[in-house]
């Protein structure tokens, strides 16, 4: 048996990056220089970056169960950028609010692992150990700010409906297994009539992936998740958990279930529908920010479901480019909520009031961010949105169209009223809002990616390499 | 016939603890009815060859994990108070629930799968077969199941500590 190990070299560099951050914790554990350890991991995951594009042409399989290809390139890119992002972004908070910065990195960048494992896995055992990995680090990730009782509350009801969505996806992964005779994706031959087991393994396994994007119905933990744990790992959760989703929901039914589309595609449009009507209606009365951004982010993956249903390769690839643009805008968003919680002590979307005149810079960056969300050309976002609005048209779904235009209509309204509060509206306390270097820096990298992207072209190349991965048309 | 009795023991002797794990009002007692559900397991194993599995089964999960639980359920104040509610008024409709799931994966099953039945298996030994599949096609997963565990460890860890002076 001989193993190409470049393949999964950055997997090994990550890995060997959590233990040098939890040994180097140990040595650290008298002085105070806590901070220090999230400079590492964020130098550490931007060398582990660079060693991923270095080996962009090592492509192939690993024991037929780890594919290195296009598709796990471009959400693994996702997948360190954010963890990247994050930890700069959380430099100043885990000393501030962390009673165990050094397991906070770590942990952080455990689940950095366990999804990119996710995104390789050509195989369903790998698959799940993979999405354990991620979440298990997530489930403590969330309920480790200790000075705040909604943080357990958050890790808690995650560990809980966590664990039901990975029983549900293992009892339907077995069903697969019992039908189809193997765990490999490659070997798998999927074929109509499919029979009742089959079909039921196939709908276990979207539920429990719809869990995890947070699609409606399966998305009432999100919002209290959101809420509660600490707004770094938020931001970590909204855009890297569920980029994993959404790789491994591409490579089962775009790959070995696509030719059960019949089955499949009428519930991925119930669940857009849902998700972009229920997201967006939710989303406007809340008064608390992350709050808010989770029914947003719930809205989002509706579009993204559009994409799904379209089936396509232009499908894929607009979707893989959505969660390229969601990356930087929906972190970026979550970097100026730690800030502004850290000022405050709150999340209240009231707090942003005068934050043109307390910290101008921040408000400006804030502003961008909220416009990309909303779908404003000629940032980031309008091109997201266009894409799978347009795929979505050339497949004929008019009516998921129209009803993701009408809810982007729709967000536009609770986006501007942050904006408003920032712009419009007087403070009360009219001191500056003062900000930790790095998480600045981070914010700063966001933006300039949010106006970058608005030449969409180089990251769509990105995108339709990895389309092509599951050779449209079937 | 004598597969069919067979498999009806192991299954009585599965599932009626089973809901009893799930009905007991004393969460001691829900803790002592998961060892006869994991004997049955065993048994499953070993009625399918596997013999090795069935083995560690019995030795991890029913002398490791089971002590550990029920250490943790005495060691825990407000867990192990005999007094603590375990039901809650949602009690009926998860039954209702789980029994249209089970009769959902029932029918589908059966289904599909009705008229198959596995081939006898030759008592053979498994245990070295396994060793090779471990280290062989399922390297990866036995390489990140350690990291799976070291992270929960870490988590668990970090959860439960007291605030560092």
């Amino acid at each position: 048996m001989k193993l190409d190990f470049l393949l999964i070299a950055p997997e090994i560099a990550l890995a060997g990056l959590a233990f040098l951050v939890l040994a180097l914790d140990l040595i650290f554990l008298r002085s105070k220089k806590k901070g220090l350890l999230g400079w590492i991991s964020a130098a550490g995951l931007a060398g582990v970056l660079v060693l991923l594009v270095l080996l962009k042409d090592t492509q192939g399989n690993l024991l037929r169960s780890f594919l290195a290809d296009p598709l796990a390139f471009d959400f693994k890119l996702i997948l360190l950028v954010a963890a990247c992002i994050c930890s700069l972004a959380s430099v100043d908070f885990a000393g501030r609010h962390l009673r165990y910065p050094g397991e906070f990195f770590s942990l952080l960048l455990f689940s950095t692992l366990g999804l990119m494992i996710m995104v390789s896995a050509g195989d369903l055992i790998l698959l799940y150990l993979g999405l354990e990995l991620g979440t298990i680090s997530l489930y403590a990730l969330a309920a480790m700010q200790k000075d705040r009782p909604r943080s357990g509350e958050a890790g808690l009801k995650f560990l809980i409906m966590g664990a039901v969505s990975s029983a549900v996806f293992l009892y339907g992964a077995s069903l697969l297994y019992g039908s189809l005779g193997t765990t490999v994706f490659a070997d798998m031959s999927a074929a109509e009539p499919a029979g009742p087991a089959l079909s039921l393994g196939l709908v276990m396994v979207l539920a429990a992936f719809a869990f995890k994007i947070a699609a409606v119905p399966f998305h009432m933990w999100a919002p209290d998740v959101y809420q509660g744990a600490p707004t770094p790992i938020t931001g970590f959760l909204s855009v890297a958990s569920k980029a994993a989703g959404f790789a491994a929901l591409l490579r089962l039914f775009m790959g070995p279930l696509y030719p059960l589309m019949g089955q499949w595609f009428p519930m991925l449009m119930v669940l857009s529908a849902f998700s972009m009507i229920v997201g967006n209606l939710l989303a406007i009365p809340q008064s608390n920010i992350k709050r808010m951004l989770a029914y947003s982010g719930i809205a989002q993956v509706g579009y993204i479901l559009i994409a799904l249903a379209a089936a396509s390769e232009r499908g894929t690839a607009s979707a893989i480019f959505f969660l390229f643009q969601y990356l930087f805008t929906n972190l970026g968003a979550f970097i100026v909520i730690t800030m502004m919680g850290s000022a405050h002590g709150n999340d209240e979307i009231r707090s942003y009031a005068g934050l043109s005149r307390r910290n101008p810079l921040v408000a400006l960056c804030m502003l961008v961010l909220l416009l990309s969300l909303g779908g404003i050309p000629p940032l980031a976002g309008f091109w997201g949105k266009l894409f799978l609005f347009w795929t979505g048209i050339e497949q004929g779904l008019y009516s998921l169209v129209l009803i993701g235009v009408l809810a982007t209509v729709l967000s536009l309204y609770y986006y501007l009223m942050v904006a408003r509060q920032m712009y419009i509206e007087e403070a009360t306390d009219k001191t500056p809002i003062s900000v930790a270097f790095p998480a600045a820096f981070a914010l700063v990298i966001c933006t300039f990616f949010v106006i970058a992207l608005g030449y969409p072209k180089p990251w769509m190349a990105l995108a339709e390499a990895a389309a092509r991965t599951f050779g449209f048309p079937h | 016939m004598g597969e069919l009795i067979t498999f009806l023991a192991l299954a009585f002797i599965t599932v009626v603890p089973a809901v009893m794990v799930v009905g007991s009002r004393n969460v001691f007692h829900a803790g002592l009815w998961l060892i006869p559900t994991l004997i049955g397991v065993a048994g499953f194993y070993l009625t399918l060859g596997a013999e090795f599995v069935a083995a560690i089964q019995v030795l991890i999960y029913v002398g490791g994990i089971m002590v550990l639980l029920l250490f943790a359920i005495l060691l825990t104040r407000r867990i192990g108070d005999p007094e603590a509610r375990l039901h809650n008024r949602m009690q009926w409709w998860a039954l209702l629930f789980a029994l249209v799931i089970g009769v959902i994966l029932h029918l589908s099953i059966r289904g599909q799968f009705g008229a198959i039945y596995a081939a006898a298996v030759p008592p053979e030994g498994t245990t070295a077969k396994m060793g090779e599949a471990l280290l062989g096609p399922y390297l990866l997963p036995f390489e990140i199941a350690s990291i799976v565990l070291l992270a929960a460890i870490i988590g668990a860890i970090v959860l439960a500590r007291g605030e560092r002076q």
